[in-house]
C-alpha cells in the first residue's frame, strides 16, 4: 500500500513537470513542424542560467526571473539559426542536434563535469497520503499546471494562440487567412522554450545538472508525444504514464534506474507498432505516420 | 536461364576499369612500403573503416531515404560480439567473423521490423532509441558487458600492422565495388524511385517493404564488418561505439562527402579521419569543434564539401587545359 502511494504521488509530481516540457516539445513539432532535439538543452540551460545568476546575485527570486528571460531567448536564437532548412527533416534534426550538441560541449568546457546543486526556494517536506514529499517539487508541480492551464487559455483566446492553432491544422488556409506563419513559428518556439524553463528552474534544484541531461529530457518528450498522439493536447496526459513507469522500473529492482530509459522506449516502440497514431491521436492511415 | 555476358579478356577488362581508379588503388598498395610507422598505419586502417561505416549508412540513408542515427548499433552489435567471444572464450578473430556479422545481421532484422513502416521524423527518431535500449541492457548486465568501462583486452586482428592494413584495404574496397554494383542494377533505380516517391514502385507491382528490408540488412552486415576491424584494431569495446555520437559520425561523412554518393562517404571519412587527428592537440575542444563544423555544412554548405572540392578541381582543371593549349 505505501509503495502505490509513493508511486502515485511521486508520478503525479513527475508528470506534471513532464506535462510542460512536453506541451512545448509537441506544440514546435505540431505548429512549426521541427523536430526539436535541442529542446532539453532548454530545459538544461534554464538550470545553468539559474545557478550562475544566483551566484552572481545571491538571490533566487531575482535568478529565477533572468534564468527564464534568458531561456527564452536562447530559444529566439535557435528557431534564428535553423529558420533556413526547416523544410526538410533530416536537415533541422541534423541542426537541432548539432546545437544542442554544440551547447552541451560549451557548459561542459565552462562548468565541468562536476554536478551543481540549485539551492530550493522553499526548503523542508511534508506529508501526502503518507508519502514524505518535498515541498520545492510540490512547488514546482503546482506551478506547471499553473501554467499549463494558463498556456491552455493562451492557446483558446488570444489571436496568437489561435494562430498557433490555425497553422497546426491546415497551413495553406492559415496562409489565406492571412496569418503570418514565420512569425507563428518563430512564436512556438519561443513559447517553448519558456514552459521548458519554468519547468526546469523549479524542478531542476531537486535534481543534479550534468552537461548530458538534455538528450535524455528531449527522448522523453519525444516518447510522451507519440504516446499521447500528435496534435492532441489531451495527450500530454501521457506524461503521467511515462512518469508512472519509470517510478515502478526504479522501485521495483535494483537496477532500475538504468534500465528505465529502456522500459519506456519500449513502450514507445510497441505503441509505434500497434497504434501509430498514439492513445488519443487521429487515424493517420494504416502505412503512413504523418511526416 | 540467362547467358553470362562475356566481359573479354582479362587485360580488356582492365582497359575499362579508369586510369584514375588504378592510380588511386595503387598508391595505396604502395602506402606500407613508404611508411611502416604503426601510427600512420592506424590512422589509415581507421580511415578504411570509417569509410566503411559511412558507405554503409550511405546505402540506407543517401539512396533509400531512411535517416537512421542508431546505426551504429550494428557497428556496435558485431565488435561486442566479437570482444566477448575472443575475451571469454579465447576465440580467434577470424572465427568471430561470421558469428558478428550474423549477430549485427540478426539485430537488423529485428529492428526493421517496427522501423520500416514509419516515416520522417518518427523514424529518425525510433533509430535513437534502440541504441539507448541496448545501452540500458548492458548497464543491468555489468559483469558481462564490462558497463562503463566495456571489454578491454582483444587481440590483434593479426601479427602487423601491414597485414591489419591490406585487410582493411581489400574489406573497404571490395564493399564499395559490391555497393556499387548494387546502386549501379536495377536494384539501386529502385532504391532512388522510393526516395523520391514510394507510390510509383508500389504501382510497378515491386515490393517496396522487401527491398527496403534487403537493403537495411546488407547496410547493417557492413556496418557490422567495421565494427569487426574497430574491436580489433582499437582493442577496446565501448558503449559509446553503439550510441548516438558513433551514429553521428557515420551521417557526418555522409554530409561532408554529400549524401546520397559512395565516394562522397568515403571523402567525408578522409576529412573526418584528417580534422580528428588534427584537432588532437586541442582535444578539450575537438567535439565542440566536429558540432560546429556539422551546423555549418548543414547550414550554408547543403551539397556536400565533396561537391565544391569536385567543381574547384574541373574549373582547375579548365583552366590548366587553356593554359597548354
Amino acid at each position: 500500500m505505501d509503495v502505490i502511494a509513493k508511486l502515485v504521488v511521486y508520478s503525479f509530481i513527475t508528470g506534471s513537470i513532464y506535462c510542460i516540457v512536453a506541451l512545448g516539445f509537441s506544440l514546435v513539432f505540431g505548429v512549426a513542424n521541427i523536430l526539436n532535439l535541442a529542446h532539453g538543452v532548454f530545459y538544461m540551460i534554464s538550470g545553468y542560467l539559474v545557478y550562475s545568476f544566483f551566484v552572481m546575485t545571491q538571490n533566487m527570486y531575482t535568478a529565477i526571473p533572468l534564468a527564464v528571460i534568458g531561456t527564452t531567448l536562447f530559444g529566439a536564437l535557435t528557431y534564428l539559426t535553423i529558420h533556413t532548412v526547416i523544410d526538410s527533416p533530416f536537415k533541422t534534426l541534423l541542426a537541432t542536434f548539432a546545437i544542442g550538441g554544440a551547447i552541451s560541449e560549451i557548459i561542459f568546457i565552462v562548468y565541468g563535469v562536476s554536478t551543481y546543486g540549485i539551492p530550493n526556494i522553499i526548503d523542508g517536506s511534508f506529508m501526502i497520503l503518507g508519502v514524505p514529499v518535498v515541498k520545492q517539487a510540490f512547488l514546482s508541480a503546482v506551478l506547471a499546471l499553473f501554467v499549463l492551464s494558463g498556456f491552455v487559455f493562451f492557446l483558446n483566446k488570444t489571436d496568437l494562440g489561435r494562430a498557433m492553432r490555425a497553422v497546426a491544422q491546415n497551413i495553406e488556409v492559415a496562409k489565406l487567412a492571412g496569418i503570418n506563419i514565420n512569425r507563428v513559428k518563430f512564436f512556438t518556439v519561443v513559447v517553448a522554450a519558456f514552459l521548458a524553463s519554468v519547468a526546469g528552474v523549479f524542478y531542476l534544484p531537486l535534481q543534479s545538472l550534468h552537461p548530458n541531461m538534455w538528450m535524455n529530457v528531449t527522448i522523453i518528450s519525444f516518447v510522451i508525444v507519440v504516446l499521447g498522439g500528435m496534435g492532441s493536447i489531451k495527450g500530454i496526459i501521457a506524461s503521467y504514464i511515462i512518469a508512472f513507469s519509470e517510478y515502478a522500473t526504479t522501485l521495483s529492482f535494483a537496477e532500475g534506474s538504468y534500465v528505465k530509459t529502456g522500459v519506456y522506449l519500449l513502450i514507445m516502440i510497441i505503441i509505434l507498432m500497434l497504434r501509430p497514431q498514439g492513445l488519443f491521436g487521429k487515424y493517420l492511415g494504416p502505412l503512413e505516420v504523418k511526416i | 536461364m540467362k547467358e553470362a555476358k562475356y566481359l573479354g579478356s582479362p587485360s580488356e577488362i582492365l582497359k575499362k576499369i579508369p586510369k584514375t581508379w588504378i592510380f588511386l588503388l595503387a598508391i595505396q598498395i604502395c602506402i606500407p612500403f613508404v611508411t611502416s610507422n604503426p601510427y600512420y598505419l592506424k590512422i589509415f586502417v581507421i580511415f578504411y573503416i570509417y569509410a566503411i561505416f559511412a558507405m554503409s549508412w550511405d546505402l540506407i540513408g543517401g539512396y533509400l531515404g531512411i535517416v537512421s542515427f542508431g546505426h551504429a548499433l550494428f557497428f556496435g552489435a558485431s565488435a561486442y560480439t566479437t570482444a566477448i567471444l575472443n575475451v571469454k572464450l579465447n576465440w580467434p578473430p577470424l572465427l568471430n567473423f561470421p558469428l558478428s556479422i550474423l549477430c549485427s545481421l540478426v539485430i537488423a532484422l529485428i529492428v526493421a521490423r517496427p522501423t520500416m513502416r514509419l516515416k520522417g521524423h518518427y523514424l529518425a527518431l525510433v533509430t535513437f532509441a534502440f541504441p539507448a535500449i541496448t545501452t540500458n541492457i548492458f548497464f543491468a548486465f555489468p559483469d558481462f558487458f564490462g558497463a562503463d568501462i566495456g571489454i578491454t583486452g582483444l587481440s590483434r586482428l593479426s601479427g602487423s600492422r601491414t597485414i591489419d592494413f591490406y585487410v582493411a584495404f581489400v574489406a573497404v574496397w571490395s564493399i564499395y565495388f559490391i555497393l556499387r554494383k548494387i546502386i549501379n542494377s536495377d536494384t539501386g533505380l529502385i532504391l532512388r524511385a522510393i526516395q523520391c516517391n514510394e507510390a510509383a514502385p508500389i504501382s510497378c507491382g515491386i515490393d517496396i517493404a522487401k527491398v527496403k528490408l534487403k537493403m537495411f540488412i546488407i547496410s547493417g552486415m557492413f556496418a557490422g564488418v567495421a565494427g569487426f576491424l574497430y574491436a580489433h584494431v582499437i582493442r577496446i569495446v565501448e558503449p559509446t561505439n553503439l550510441e548516438v555520437h558513433m551514429a553521428m559520425q557515420a551521417v557526418v561523412m555522409c554530409i561532408i562527402g554529400g549524401v546520397g554518393t559512395l565516394s562522397g562517404a568515403i571523402f567525408g571519412a578522409v576529412v573526418v579521419t584528417i580534422v580528428n587527428e588534427f584537432l588532437r592537440v586541442i582535444e578539450q575542444y575537438r567535439i565542440l569543434i566536429f558540432y560546429l563544423l556539422i551546423l555549418m555544412i548543414v547550414l550554408f554548405l547543403p551539397k556536400g564539401l565533396k561537391w565544391y572540392f569536385d567543381s574547384l578541381c574541373s574549373t582547375v582543371g579548365r583552366g590548366l587545359k587553356r593554359v597548354i593549349s
